[in-house]
């Protein structure tokens, strides 16, 4: 009965998370709720096995290896925007703290950033998205992408320099949005 | 909630906002440098990436597969498991025991004789008889060899010339007694 209310509670907890960054890694809504509900699948059939303060990193990284493995039976490198564009333009991220010129800017940005990400290696987006969007440290990114840390901080150098140099061919009207040189 | 899953934290890659103090700790972006600018920039905006709600159908689907499944087939299922378990070891224990007895098994044993040898009486008497004249012949050596023996030790506690004395009367005690 314990582990029926933990589990139900944990999943409360990260599935929009785990959703999220299947969506951001997959770009395509329904393999992202594929992998979301493998993934939890997966996580109630081991429950008992992970220990508590590892399944944040468990569930991340089986995420992540689900849609490594979905892009490679794919096999689309370039994969395009399809219906997480829409959310992307429906905003469902509050942006009521921000002016409305800031929100379009930033809008914008957000919209150039993700279309960049499609041109990062899957490891350098996942870094970015772990990190950035996920808020995960380095030690715990290194954890979950089975890499060393210096690997990890090495590889979140290059990803951002390539992000940059992404955005800069791509949108090079956007260089300087927020009053920062992205240059 | 995890600190990983706060994405309402102000800061989830806990970059500070502000200016650092002391000496710079970021592993990545040198202090000063417009790249940490840049980090910020970055960190807002992946931020403020939309937040995806994971749709109710598969939240159902996941509980469906998960914590709602039915149990009416693996209720018990343990038991007969456990059971099923311990079935086939003994059953391996017997078929062991089995293949060892048949390549082991020696055959029909000898049938063993129990029935005590006879003794005529007559025997019986004549042994009982030497015991009793072998017994008495040693009860006799042990009494001499007993006196004798304290004999010498009191003669070898004596002082030497005292022993001397007494060793040259003995003999006469002894000539006398005879």
């Amino acid at each position: 009965m314990m582990k029926r209310y933990a589990y139900r509670h944990f999943l409360s907890q990260t599935q929009d998370r785990v959703f999220s960054y299947a969506s951001y890694m997959l770009r395509n809504r329904e393999d992202a709720e594929d992998v979301t509900q493998e993934v939890f699948v997966k996580m109630w059939k081991h429950w008992d096995t992970i220990r508590k303060e590892k399944r944040d990193s468990w569930i991340l990284r089986v995420t992540h290896n689900e849609c490594i493995d979905l892009l490679r039976r794919k096999s689309s490198p370039q994969r395009a925007w399809t219906t997480l564009d829409d959310a992307v333009n429906n905003r469902i991220v509050a942006l009521s703290s921000i002016s409305p010129e800031q929100e379009l800017e930033s809008g914008e940005m957000q919209k150039a950033i993700l279309a960049s990400l499609a041109g990062l290696p899957d490891k350098m987006q996942s870094m970015m998205l772990l990190h950035y969007y996920q808020g995960v440290r380095f030690e715990e990114i290194a954890e979950i992408l089975g890499m060393s840390l210096s690997a990890v901080k090495t590889g979140m150098h290059r990803a951002r320099k390539q992000l940059r140099g992404v955005l800069e061919k791509r949108y090079p009207e956007l260089a300087g949005v927020g009053n920062v040189q992205m240059v | 909630m995890s600190r990983w899953f706060d994405n309402t934290h102000p800061d989830p890659a806990g970059h500070p906002e502000g200016k650092r103090k002391g000496r710079n700790r970021d592993p990545v972006m040198p202090a000063g440098s417009d790249e940490r600018q840049e980090e910020r920039v970055l960190t807002e905006t992946f931020r403020l990436l939309p937040k995806l709600k994971c749709p109710d159908g598969v939240t159902e689907e996941i509980l469906r597969l998960t914590i709602r499944q039915k149990r009416s087939v693996k209720r018990f299922s343990f038991v007969v498991g456990l059971a099923d378990w311990r079935l086939r070891a003994a059953a391996a224990v017997a078929v062991a025991a089995l293949i060892a007895v048949l390549i082991f098994y020696p055959g029909k044993p000898e049938p063993v004789i129990s029935v005590s040898p006879q003794v005529a009486e007559v025997d019986a008497e004549r042994a009982s008889e030497q015991l009793k004249w072998s017994l008495m012949y040693t009860s006799q050596l042990l009494n001499k060899s007993e006196k004798q023996a304290i004999g010498e030790a009191v003669i070898n506690k004596l002082p030497e010339t005292f022993r001397n004395t007494l060793k040259k009367t003995i003999p006469l005690f002894q000539g006398g007694e005879s």
